[in-house]
């Protein structure tokens, strides 16, 4: 029984640090603050949902298209941004994840089944019974040899990131963050890049959010909530930015604060609350004592 | 005429949600989403107040200083702080998200998160020409409108209103005038508290509240604060009726849930196409950067 | 590549190219036209830059130097006219006002990256570097057409940049050791003086394949030392790889290029008048005497002003080109002497660098003034030395390291902005110094000074932000409230000469017992 705990626990940890990760090379290699992430993570799930539930597919062919997919869409955030600079940019992004929060949870229709154009989402209910991974042939169902997939892809991820960030690519991307206007006088063409940065971590995260629905086996609008988004933007800044220690460190922190809270003994409906404030308050007072979060060295401006 | 009037009612409360923004926005350039955590607080201290006095006005009474004092307590214990440490905005937006999250999470574990309405009994009906106005509606419509003037009355007239204009326009100027900004800040926080207050009231008596309306609400008034103009207390008016009357339409030609669908695709367009609002100008420095 | 980071590093000197600078033409521009708010700033401007030239871009403040500097390397769009870019094999023309469909085309931007990529680099006037990126990534960032900044290749096919890479950080390295930065290639970039970061930044620019460099003050701010080490690193670019160059440079330090410079571009009323200079050597007596002028301290129209007759005037030298002046005229000076504003020992930081307080060997000496009351004291120092930070540290907008201020006797160091209005400090900045949304006579009010509104009475129900720059400066001086020492950050700029007599003198009413202007040192 506690094996199994740990082992749900460690998936939980493999998905968040995914996420953290991906977040990570928008807030803290771009410094660019984006509240669109979960959205992004949810299209990954969805498209995950629908495609294996509906017309049957596999996990790996599912994946990649749940990639491709938030990988283009990422464009609805990274056009905006080759206008638009600190506060306004924030806001465009909560403006995408409103209207990906509004597609999912409106686009659905009660006489239609699940899937069809007029009801791709089931809305509000959500959707349930998503399959278990099957790749070649094989169905993961067991928590174990689930905890081995998401480690696996977790690891792949990280290595992409460690790749990517250790790159010239990353080194440009720094050096638009520290000044975007004397990085374009040095030639670089800093509009792709965000583009490139954007689709990159999106496309990871919602390798986060395909996992998330594989494992919890339902998935509703309220993972593309703006509560979502502020939650990943917490364990990243909790961290601290711009390094590879810190979203892991974040991710840690951040699964670590509830898993504490049982303890308390709480009842249930409150502790989920009680999480809920102290990442709240985690978020208040990195800004006033560590604005550079745990292990970081670059503050957010 | 119905939706025209439905539109420009619910533009009403987003005016006065923008001005709350705005009040803070413009003298201070804190992004204040504690300002949707005070707006779920409101119509919650108000109804634990009307049931502990059973009278609403001292429920108004109590809630107002309440709130503003709770909005002047986040500047004083967390903004003015920060601004001493000479931290980014990103840091200010934040710790504002912060403060929201955990006012909210404290809102649903003291009173529940289902949706509950501040007026008891069916609302009355007044026929206006062709359309009908609830009487929650039409008190909306007088009170937003009667403190819309008197603000913008005390802006354009009194010296409060000077110096909070000047302090918007010009912070170091304002204290080389030897005004303390401190002290100014704190009202600008308290002065948003009450508008906040009050738009959170209104709309709770008119459709209820649940704990999770003030973000939308807040977001909304910020697209509004946007379209109209981020550098005047005048357009967001403006930004918020034009608002209001899309939204109306919207409800009437497709459907309600679409609204936030539609408001968004609204501020997207505006900016990429007039980043500066309705009534923005472009000022030199940012027409000059490409 | 004209001049590449390789041929700067060459250890054998060519001696220098004699021959003149009648190269193949690297830049055209034809009928530049650039307006602000109805003001022609640019005027139909035409210019030619040939390989090999050193051009000194001067005219006076507000004349469209850094305006011109930002259209030539892509950072602001004309209003009209055409800019021909040659220096490059592929040569690009962009036509301005630019028509909707050119805006759409995503590869036909007029903007620093395409401008760039024709071989057009700049510096600035503050550095801006890399902060948080070591100085070796801050030049090895700037390699052009580097295979690993694409993500896919970066991540795929490692092998292609890998080699690169090795090599660019060997060549980095060595330019680094060329700069005087040997062994520091992985200290971050604001951890090194301000000599060290402007010649960064020029490295940084020839590193992104610049063969016409736009440097704008390169020397500003500096001490003897560093202008000789970059005029060293300049030499170099131009007379072993015929590097072209444009400078805009304070007139202070202009002296400093004139072994340099072969060329003089004159910008006056929106249109440039070229002065050939033949070959860098200094045979165009007239410039020089005109320049010559601005190292002595000056006895300007608004001296005679501020002394009037039978006043006692002292000249004291300050570090790093700085001049105080102080004034005492007799009637209005009082015996003994009683000190209204004493500065001692002052450090002010601006980011990680001292900016005052340091002497020219950037030692910490700490910066000491004392204005007595009657008392009328000009620092007169030239642009990036300081003058403005230590404007903000006075008015407690910073906060000094070190040191002590007192204003009328209180200590006032740890004080608010208001409180040492409240003292008696009244201030005046150098620019934002209005309110822009507001009206002048609003402005008047706030300031508790309504009875000046006879001085601005012309344009008093205009808003600020509708001004123009004398009215509003006008408008500033109008609503400075009363005070004990008055502390005015340029007050004469934009002001013409009829206009400067409003400012208010010690001893007519309405002005402080005591006075401390800086002032920009030129003619």
């Amino acid at each position: 029984m506690a094996m199994n705990y740990i082992i749900h626990l460690l998936i939980y940890f493999d998905i968040y640090v995914i996420v953290a990760l991906s977040l990570n090379l928008v807030v803290g290699y771009c410094g660019m603050l984006t509240l669109v992430h979960a959205g992004f993570y949810a299209i990954g799930g969805y498209a995950y949902a629908l495609l294996t539930l509906v017309l049957g597919w596999g996990f790996l062919p599912s994946l990649l298209t749940a990639v491709m997919l938030a990988a283009t869409l990422s464009l609805a955030v990274s056009l905006p941004a080759w206008r638009l600079k600190g506060d306004f940019f924030v806001l465009a992004t909560l403006a995408v994840q409103a209207l990906i929060f509004s597609l999912l949870y409106n686009w659905s229709d009660p006489n239609a089944p699940l899937g069809t154009w007029n009801n791709l989402t089931n809305g509000p209910f959500g959707i349930s019974g998503i399959p278990k991974p099957k790749i070649l042939g094989f169905t993961v169902t067991d928590s174990h040899s689930f905890f081995l997939l998401a480690t696996v892809l977790a690891v792949l991820c990280a290595f992409i990131v460690w790749r990517l960030t250790s790159s010239p690519w990353g080194r440009v991307l720094v050096a638009m963050r520290e000044d975007e206007l004397a990085a374009r006088n040095l030639g670089k063409n800093t509009r792709m890049l965000k583009v490139q940065a954007l689709a990159i971590a999106s496309g990871l995260v919602s390798v986060a959010g395909t996992l998330y629905a594989a494992y919890v086996g339902y998935l509703d609008p309220s993972s593309a909530s703006l509560e979502e988004s502020i939650l990943m933007l917490s364990m990243v800044i909790v961290g601290g930015v711009g390094n590879f220690r810190g979203p892991v460190i974040g991710a840690i922190v951040l699964i670590a604060v509830p898993e504490l809270l049982r303890f308390l003994d709480l009842p249930d409906a409150l502790a989920a609350n009680l999480r809920l404030a102290i990442y709240g308050l985690l978020l208040v007072l990195m800004m006033h004592f560590r604005p550079q979060g745990i292990s970081g060295k670059y503050r957010l401006s | 005429m119905q939706i025209i009037l439905n539109g420009l009612i619910f533009g009403l409360s987003i005016a006065l949600l923008a001005i709350a923004f705005q009040l803070v926005y413009l003298p201070t350039r804190v992004f204040f989403m504690g300002l949707a955590g005070l707006y779920v607080l409101a119509p919650y201290a108000g109804m634990a107040i009307q049931q502990a006095f059973g009278f609403w006005p001292v429920s108004l009474l109590i809630s107002l200083p309440l709130v503003s004092g709770l909005s002047v307590l986040f500047e004083w214990a967390n903004h003015a702080p920060l601004r001493r440490k000479g931290v980014s905005d990103g840091a200010h937006l934040i710790s504002s998200l912060g403060l929201y999250i955990i006012l909210v999470q404290v809102v649903v574990m003291i009173w529940g998160n289902d949706p509950k309405t501040l007026r008891t009994g069916l609302d009355s009906a007044f026929h206006l020409g062709d359309s009908v106005l609830t009487g929650s509606q039409l008190l909306i419509l007088c009170v937003s409108t009667i403190l819309l003037i008197i603000f913008l009355m005390i802006l354009r007239v009194t010296n409060l209103g000077l110096r909070l204009r000047a302090l918007a326009n010009n912070p170091v100027q304002f204290a080389l005038y030897g005004y303390n900004i401190d002290v100014y800040r704190l009202l600008a926080f308290g002065l948003s508290g009450v508008f906040v207050t009050i738009a959170s009231l209104l709309t709770a008596y008119d459709i209820g509240y649940t704990p999770y309306t003030g973000l939308s609400a807040t977001l909304l008034a910020v697209v509004a604060v946007i379209i109209g103009g981020r550098n005047s207390f005048v357009g967001p008016i403006a930004g918020a009726l034009m608002l209001g009357m899309i939204r109306a339409q919207v409800v009437w030609h497709f459907s309600a849930r679409w609204q936030d669908a539609v408001t968004f695709i609204v501020l997207v367009l505006f900016l990429l196409i007039r980043p500066e609002g309705l009534f923005g100008q472009k000022t030199r420095i940012e027409a000059n950067i490409l | 590549m004209a001049m590449s980071e390789k041929m700067l590093l060459r250890s054998t000197r060519n001696k220098a190219t004699t021959e003149p600078p009648h190269g193949q033409v690297l830049l055209r521009v034809e009928g530049l036209k650039k307006a602000f708010g109805g003001q022609d700033v640019l005027n139909g401007l035409n210019l030619e830059l040939r390989q090999g030239e050193v051009v000194l871009l001067c005219g006076e403040n507000g004349s469209g130097k850094t305006t011109l500097l930002n259209i030539l390397t892509g950072n602001m769009e004309p209003d009209a006219g055409t800019i021909h870019y040659t220096a490059d094999s592929t040569s690009r023309s962009y036509r301005f006002p630019r028509s909707w469909w050119q805006k759409l085309n995503p590869f036909d931007h007029f903007t620093p990256e395409f401008v760039t990529r024709e071989g057009v680099g700049r510096t600035w006037q503050d550095v801006r570097l890399f902060g948080t990126q070591t100085l070796r990534d801050n030049i090895a960032v700037a390699e052009p057409g580097h295979p690993g900044e694409n993500p896919v290749l970066s991540l795929f096919a490692r092998h292609l940049s890998f080699r690169r890479e090795i090599e660019l950080n060997r060549r980095s390295d060595a330019l680094l050791t060329h700069l005087g930065l040997a062994g520091r290639g992985t200290s971050s970039a604001d951890k090194i003086s301000l000599g060290q970061t402007k010649r960064v930044a020029i490295a940084r620019a020839i590193a992104a394949g610049a063969q016409i460099l736009f440097l704008d003050e390169p020397l500003a701010g500096l001490d003897r030392q560093g202008i000789s080490s970059i005029l060293e690193l300049l030499e170099t670019l131009v007379h072993e790889q015929r590097g072209t160059l444009v400078i805009v440079e304070h007139i202070f330090n202009q002296l400093h290029l004139h072994g340099l410079v072969t060329t003089n571009w004159l910008l006056e009323d929106g249109v440039i008048r070229r002065v050939e200079r033949n070959g860098g050597k200094d045979n165009s007596e007239h410039l020089v005497s005109a320049e010559s002028r601005g190292v002595s301290i000056q006895r300007p129209m608004w001296f005679g002003l501020l002394a009037g007759d039978g006043a006692e005037v002292v000249d004291q030298p300050q570090p790093r080109g700085a001049w105080i002046t102080r004034i005492r005229r007799s009637g209005i000076i009082k015996i003994p002497l009683k000190p209204v504003l004493e500065i001692r020992d002052l450090v002010v930081r601006r980011g990680p660098r001292v900016i005052i307080g340091i002497d020219a060997q950037d030692n910490q000496t700490g910066f000491s003034l004392i204005v007595n009351e009657g008392e009328t004291v000009i620092l007169q120092a030239p642009n990036g030395w300081g003058k403005s930070t230590l404007f903000a540290a006075l008015c407690g907008l910073i906060q000094p390291v070190a040191g002590s201020i007192k204003i009328g006797g209180a200590k006032a160091d740890k004080l608010s902005t208001w409180k040492r209005i409240h003292l008696g400090l009244c201030a005046l900045p150098s620019d934002h110094n209005v309110f822009t949304n507001l009206l002048a006579e609003d402005v008047l009010r706030l300031s508790r000074n309504t009875k000046a509104i006879k001085d601005i009475s012309l344009f008093a129900k205009r808003t600020c932000g509708s001004l123009s720059g004398g009215e509003r400066q006008q408008v500033a001086l109008a609503s400075i409230p009363p005070g004990l020492i008055g502390l005015y950050d340029e007050p004469f700029a934009a002001l013409d000469n009829e206009n400067v007599h409003k400012f208010h003198v010690l001893g007519t009413p309405g002005a402080p017992s005591a006075q401390l202007i800086f002032l920009p040192s030129h003619t």
